[in-house]
């Protein structure tokens, strides 16, 4: 007995040594927590205050050493900022893609322009002037400042940012993001596909597809070709005895007056069971398949991809002309209103990087110039190397606009998880902690430390598969989602519910619009009943007893971590308890990717980030490149073309309303939040008076060859 | 012996082969390929560009000949680019396998010190408090997901405890190491402690319950009988008679070890920001990076069927009763 | 009280006239290894917690009123809750009851979406143990099979056989796992059913364990005597199988089984880590204790992510007593404690 005793004993100890372990403090730990500062409370005001323009023109005294004013030597200084993802270690400015990869090359290479903290594009290393010509054309000017240099020496020219260019063009670029291809420049297609007629071609292939794949003149052996080749548009499941949406094909070919023909094949034969479906589609519902384009962009690969293979046609960009060592031209063919940024921003053509250090290349291959990850540009910084998770640059003492104030950055891989730790620690000075309502909690009970809240170039949304989805249907999912709690519970006060797809930071914004959807189990089902479902014994089905089912994909890490999870629960135990089903996929954004590519997602939730314009052509237009909610109408179509052709404010925020009014009524995007992102500084290490306000456009990073550390 | 490690050579590279068409063909029908995944949030992009780049990557080759592609290439020594990292695979194993197996090595190295001779006491004392107590701890620590003792380890240790180790990262970035001194070293054990002792707590059980095992039955054999009964010393019973013929077993199953040296525990290393090959593949399978993908698993694969040759030869090395036939 | 030893234990069962089994003179096997087990006190602790685990797991929501996916409100003006099925007008007014501490309303008080943790607990405790279950069911079916063709034909069949077996462990499981978790949801698979699928898939990766056992045994058995005897009677050979070598290695087999179990228990919260485990919204001991990523979850409110800890923390250490307690019963030479 006593042996007995004493393994529990042991065992119990164990346990309550672990648990203990675990949740030691947890009460107790916020002891330092000072009363609630209200110093960063207007957040909102934050990117509309114009703060000081330490951007556009630096200052005369950064000019003087600086050392010798704080006592400690520049070369002594060390700043650590932290990086919440890890790095994926392109350290190249063509392939940089991940944002913490960006926020060292950012500091090693100078672009053209820079944005200042009201989202406009300012003249940096460059400028670039623009000039309309009567026939449409445009001409940008760009010129690079002259006395620059690379940190190997090189004098900086405009031959480094041409080269810069083709490189971003050449077919052989593997860098999606920095792709020159979409820019209006003259005889670009023609350089990328390597075709001096590349116009004609286009246009033969585009008359050729009139012809022969518009829904009025397709033929039934061209149809049943796009039928193999979409599955029809997704629907078709490969299996002949499947499910046609409740029905067998089989049944779905005689409820469509097929019998005969259906008869008349092998009903085991997928082949031949999609043949005979493409016939009944192309017969009765020809109209609900986009022929036209799918053919057209097969046409346009099968083309694109011959390029090279007969040698170079095309050696140059015939809209590139250089004028002299630090001037040349670009020619548009069209106007774009953000066509300077295209040529000038870091984030797109405007890093100039040195032509002989990353070497000559022939057209069609880049890789040599893409693998080398040694980055030399003429930056406020110099690349030093990276080693256990941390990346090191010093200060470039050349740098054009004067020397950095602090010697060394380092950025340092620290997981999510960790940030606030890290920066209550003192291993980072500055950090952008995950935006939700736990990390502000904890940050506000660290009094070393000042958030600086900003409201992010984005919003979250649901998103509805349109095709999948009739109207009616949408309408009552959307009367559903009771969005004010569930975004509440989880982002706290840095988060506010939106009215319009559309993020507020932007001016078209339409202020004071009210919900469209209000929650309502009753107005769900109206709307549902309206649609042709109704409650069959404790079921909502249609006419044929099938039962309402949606399913809607979020990522939530598996355990139901995100914003609008809750909101979604609500839903499901509502639609339950309506008789009709909301599957919750919680999945993993590249599943929810496939999901909402492939058009098997009913509905999806996503956030856009990023969005500086408010042209939702991409997105709502019928040919967008972005547009999964596989939406096609004229009337919106109308409006989106009428909002980038409008520069007045007024008229256009009047149409960008307009426009909004309508996505809402079709439900393409039910708008859940506009959050705020933090950016965290210890103001024990860095002297605050040399941090700008942070705005949604610009931060810390601008000026990062400002920055000073507190003097000890 | 030359004939058995030839034959099994021939079959391992026939088992290699079946893996690697399995992993391909999986590699191949995720939901959504790199060039899909990498530019959804694109708002300019084109399907022509898509297509070029899916060319350029050799993802436009059907299953059968993009397998075959990368066969030819891995015969040849190359595993192809990763498409996320943007380097050769090989590159990237070559700089990352040391991290993962530095730490992983000395993990192992902690748990046959406390896990063996805790055994070999266990043994000596079972059905004692002794045992009783040993047996406890050490089921406790295999019976947590590593990340929950991971959580309680750094709520513990780490700043919001008793602020005695660092936890997260590799090294202090506020120091800046000109060269390998004792104070880098340092830096790196005090980083590196918590994600090992989740190593150890996790998996000393292992080697514990092993030799516990081994030893119990050793000590009630025949031989060890005769030893005690010729009036050998205690101590030597156990550790020359005993202890020796434990050795056996405990060695083959250090052979099937091997993969796990360097595949790293993914969790463990994403909890503690570790830049190693198993938080690699991490990121890899959610971009569906299948040159990584198949380039990493591989390297796993082989080793796998490494470590089963090398404890089948161990085996039959230390014990002489087997033939190999 | 005190252990039975290892002399009791073998000793004639006459000699033992205070036992249960007083009145009869000779134990079977099954007997002894039964007394065996009932004498170690560690597994029959682990019995008891499992007993225990398992009545609050499937007979336990029977008898609460809160069901696993339930949210809770709270109305801001009046302070009321509300549960899911209020008034629509009212609820879209109110504010989640989100990681409300422990009260008399929620014993285990919620977690962030506003959920009932004792009922998630519950809930968590069938799918975890079900999984467990499954898999291990999976796992013996399919590895009792092919190792079972493997070990008495030999041969061919047993070369074909050892090679997938061979490459079915070669492939690392995380890696494979992710992958897989895509594949499921990219095949419609509904919510519901991917649990299933997915145990059905991790039985179908961990077969190879029991199937290189059962060969292994069988290989070792043939050459018994009592099999040389059932050959020479020409008994059918599924009979020599089931009959004869398969109740030989049910030991082993239960031993390795309830090893497993705890093993897979672990695996699925290790999974659910990842993200790719039983999604939400079905509550898993495994998604309820990742909740420990969130730092502030993590260092005040531990009453969300301790209790499926400690839970998932015992019931595989209780698996692992009885699976020790059963192997030391089933093994003479193991003499139990």
């Amino acid at each position: 007995m006593k042996r007995n005793l004493l393994m529990r004993f042991s065992l119990a100890a164990a346990l309550i040594v672990i648990m203990a372990a675990g949740c030691i403090n947890s009460g107790s730990q916020q002891t330092p927590a000072p009363p609630p500062q209200e110093t960063e409370a207007p957040p909102a005001e934050t990117e509309t205050a114009a703060p000081v323009q330490e951007t556009e023109a630096p200052p005369a005294e950064t000019e003087a050493p600086v050392a010798e004013e704080t006592g400690v030597p520049q070369e002594d200084k060390l700043l650590v900022i932290a990086a919440d993802a890890s790095f994926e270690e392109k350290w190249n400015p063509f392939i940089v893609e991940s944002a913490y990869d960006h926020l060292v090359i950012d500091q090693i290479f100078v672009p053209i322009l820079q944005i200042n903290d009201r989202n406009e594009a300012v003249p940096y290393g460059g400028s670039v002037t623009s000039q309309s010509n009567d026939d449409g054309t445009v001409l940008y000017t760009v010129t690079v400042n002259q006395g620059m240099t690379f940190t190997n020496g090189d004098p900086v020219t405009i031959d480094d940012y041409i080269y810069s260019l083709y490189v971003r063009a050449d077919p052989s670029y593997t860098g999606a993001a920095g792709s020159l291809l979409g820019a209006f420049i003259e005889g670009l297609e023609n350089y990328y596909y390597d075709d001096i007629n590349y116009e004609s071609r286009l246009a033969e292939m585009e008359a050729e597809a009139d012809a022969k794949y518009t829904t009025e003149n397709i033929s039934l052996e061209d149809f049943i070709i796009y039928a193999q080749g979409t599955n029809l548009d997704g629907w078709w499941d490969g299996d002949p005895a499947g499910d046609a949406g409740g029905v067998t094909w089989s049944e779905y070919a005689e409820g469509e007056g097929f019998g005969e023909q259906l008869a008349a094949i092998d009903s085991a034969d997928a082949a031949a069971m999609l043949a005979l479906i493409a016939e009944i589609e192309w017969t009765n519902y020809r109209d609900a398949y986009d022929t036209y384009n799918w053919f057209l962009d097969k046409m346009k690969s099968e083309y694109a991809l011959g390029g090279l293979e007969d040698g170079v046609d095309v050696p140059e960009i015939s809209g590139i002309t250089r004028i002299d060592d630090y001037t040349c031209t670009v020619k548009y063919t069209q106007v774009d209103i953000y066509g300077d940024r295209g040529l000038g921003t870091q984030n797109a053509s405007g890093n100039l990087v040195p032509k002989d250090y990353y070497g000559a290349f022939e057209k069609g291959d880049v890789s040599n110039i893409l693998s080398n990850m040694l980055p030399v540009g003429s930056g406020p910084y110099k690349w030093e190397g990276f080693e256990d998770n941390i990346a090191t640059c010093t200060a470039n003492n050349d740098f054009f606009l004067g020397q950095p104030k602090i010697g060394t950055v380092r950025w340092q891989y620290v997981p999510t998880s960790e940030h606030i730790t890290a920066l209550a620690s003192g291993m980072v000075d500055i950090s952008n902690p995950t935006g939700n309502q736990s990390n502000v909690v904890e940050l506000e009970a660290l009094p070393q430390i000042r958030v600086d809240f900003v409201d992010n170039a984005g919003y979250g949304y649901m998103a509805m598969n349109t095709q999948r989805v009739p109207l009616l249907v949408r309408k009552g999912f959307w009367s559903l989602m009771n969005r004010a709690p569930s975004v509440d519970a989880y982002y706290g006060p840095i988060a506010q519910v939106i009215e319009r797809p559309m993020t507020t930071t932007l001016a078209e914004y339409p202020q004071g619009a009210t919900q469209y959807y209000p929650y309502s189990k009753d107005e769900a089902l109206r709307y549902f009943n309206e649609a042709g479902y109704t409650q069959q014994d404790g079921k909502l089905a249609d006419a044929d007893g099938n039962q309402l089912v949606l399913n809607c994909y979020i990522g939530g890490e598996g355990e139901g971590d995100h914003p609008a999870y809750a909101m979604l629960v609500q839903a499901a135990e509502d639609m339950k308890e309506l008789g009709g089903e909301i599957q919750i996929q919680d999945v993993q954004f590249n599943v929810l990717q496939g999901a909402m590519n492939d058009g098997t997602a009913d509905a999806w939730i996503m956030a856009w980030g990023s969005v500086y314009d408010c042209d939702k052509s991409s997105q709502f237009r019928s040919t967008g490149s972005q547009n999964r909610y596989r939406f096609s109408d004229s009337k919106m179509d109308q409006l989106l073309d009428q909002i980038v052709q409008t520069i007045d404010l007024d008229a256009r925020r009047a149409l960008v309303a307009e426009m909004l009014d309508y996505a809402m009524d079709q439900c393409l995007e039910l708008p859940l939040y506009q959050r705020k992102n933090l950016l965290a500084y210890n103001i024990e290490t860095v002297d605050t008076s040399t941090i700008p306000v942070a705005t949604t456009a610009a931060d810390y990073q601008n000026v990062l060859w400002q920055l000073d550390l507190v003097q000890k | 012996m030359r004939q058995f490690i030839v034959r099994r050579l021939a079959i391992s590279a026939l088992v290699l082969l079946g893996v690697s068409i399995m992993l391909y063909a999986l590699a191949r029908s995720m939901p959504a390929d790199y060039v899909t995944l990498s530019t959804s949030t694109l708002q300019k992009i084109t399907q022509e560009q898509k297509d070029q780049l899916r060319k350029i990557y050799g993802l436009d080759k059907g299953l059968v000949g993009g397998y075959w592609d990368w066969l030819l290439n891995a015969a040849r020594g190359d595993l192809g680019t990763s498409l996320v990292f943007a380097r050769p695979v090989t590159e990237i194993i070559g700089k990352y396998m040391p991290i993962t197996f530095t730490v992983s090595a000395i993990a192992l190295f902690f748990e046959l010190l406390f896990g063996i001779p805790l055994g070999i006491l266990a043994a000596r004392r079972r059905n004692t408090s002794v045992d009783y107590a040993i047996t406890a701890f050490v089921f406790i620590g295999i019976s947590m997901p590593s990340f929950f003792l991971a959580a309680m380890l750094k709520r513990a240790l780490g700043y919001y405890g008793l602020n005695l180790l660092p936890t997260a990262g590799m090294l202090n970035a506020r120091v800046i190491y000109r060269s390998f001194t004792f104070a880098k070293a340092l830096d790196y054990i005090q980083h590196l402690i918590m994600p090992i002792s989740v190593f150890v707590i996790i998996n000393v059980g292992i080697w514990l319950r092993y030799t516990r095992a081994n030893m119990i039955d050793a000590l009630s054999s025949d031989y060890v009988r005769t030893a005690r009964a010729k009036g050998v010393p205690e101590r030597r019973v156990v550790y020359s008679h005993a202890f020796r013929n434990t050795l056996i077993p405990t060695v083959t199953l250090l052979g099937g070890q091997l993969p796990a040296l360097f595949s790293g525990a993914i969790i463990t290393e994403n909890l503690f920001g570790i830049q190693g090959l198993g938080n690699i593949a991490l990121t890899a399978s959610t971009m569906a990076d299948i040159p990584y993908l198949m380039g990493f698993n591989m390297f796993l694969a082989v080793c796998t069927v490494l470590g089963y040759l090398i404890s089948d030869i161990l085996y039959a090395v230390v014990d002489p009763r087997i033939r190999l036939s | 009280m005190e252990n039975i030893s290892l002399a009791d234990a073998l000793q004639p069962a006459s000699f033992h006239e205070e036992t249960d089994e007083g009145s009869r003179l000779f134990l079977t096997p099954w007997q002894m290894v039964a007394r065996r087990f009932f004498s170690n006190r560690m597994a029959l602790f682990g019995m008891a917690v499992l007993i225990v685990i398992a009545l609050f797991s499937f007979a336990g929501p029977l008898f609460y009123a809160y069901s696993e996916s339930e949210l809770f409100y709270i109305d801001k003006e009046t302070g009321e809750e509300l549960r899911t099925t209020g008034d629509s007008a009212r609820l879209a007014t109110s504010t989640l009851a989100s990681l409300q501490k422990p009260s008399l309303r929620h014993i285990l008080g919620t977690n962030r979406l506003g959920q009932d943790m004792l009922a998630r607990l519950m809930y968590g405790g069938r799918v975890s143990l079900l999984v467990g279950f499954v898999v291990v069911f999976v796992e013996l079916l399919l590895g009792i099979l092919l190792g079972g063709l493997a070990g008495y034909y030999r041969g061919l069949v047993d070369s074909v056989i050892m090679r997938v077996v061979d490459i079915i462990s070669s492939i690392p499981l995380i890696p494979l796992m992710l992958i897989m978790s895509s594949l499921l949801i990219t095949l419609q698979i509904s919510t519901q059913h991917k649990i299933y699928v997915t145990m059905f898939i991790l039985g179908a990766l961990y077969w190879t364990g029991v199937s290189r056992m059962v060969r292994g045994s069988i290989l070792s058995l043939r050459e018994m005597e009592f099999m040389q005897a059932a050959d020479a009677t020409g008994i059918r050979a599924s009979n020599k199988i089931f009959h004869h070598l398969i109740p030989n290695m049910l030991p082993n087999l239960i031993v390795l089984a309830t090893l497993d179990l705890g093993g897979i228990i672990l695996l699925e919260s290790t999974l659910s880590f990842l993200g790719v485990g039983v999604g939400a919204p079905y509550a898993s001991w495994g998604n309820m204790v990742s909740t420990v990523n969130d730092s502030e979850i993590m260092q005040h409110f531990p009453h969300v992510w301790v209790a499926p800890g400690i839970c998932i923390l015992i019931v595989v250490l209780a698996f692992n007593f009885v699976g020790d307690g059963l192997r030391d019963a089933t093994d003479p030479r193991m003499k139990g404690r």
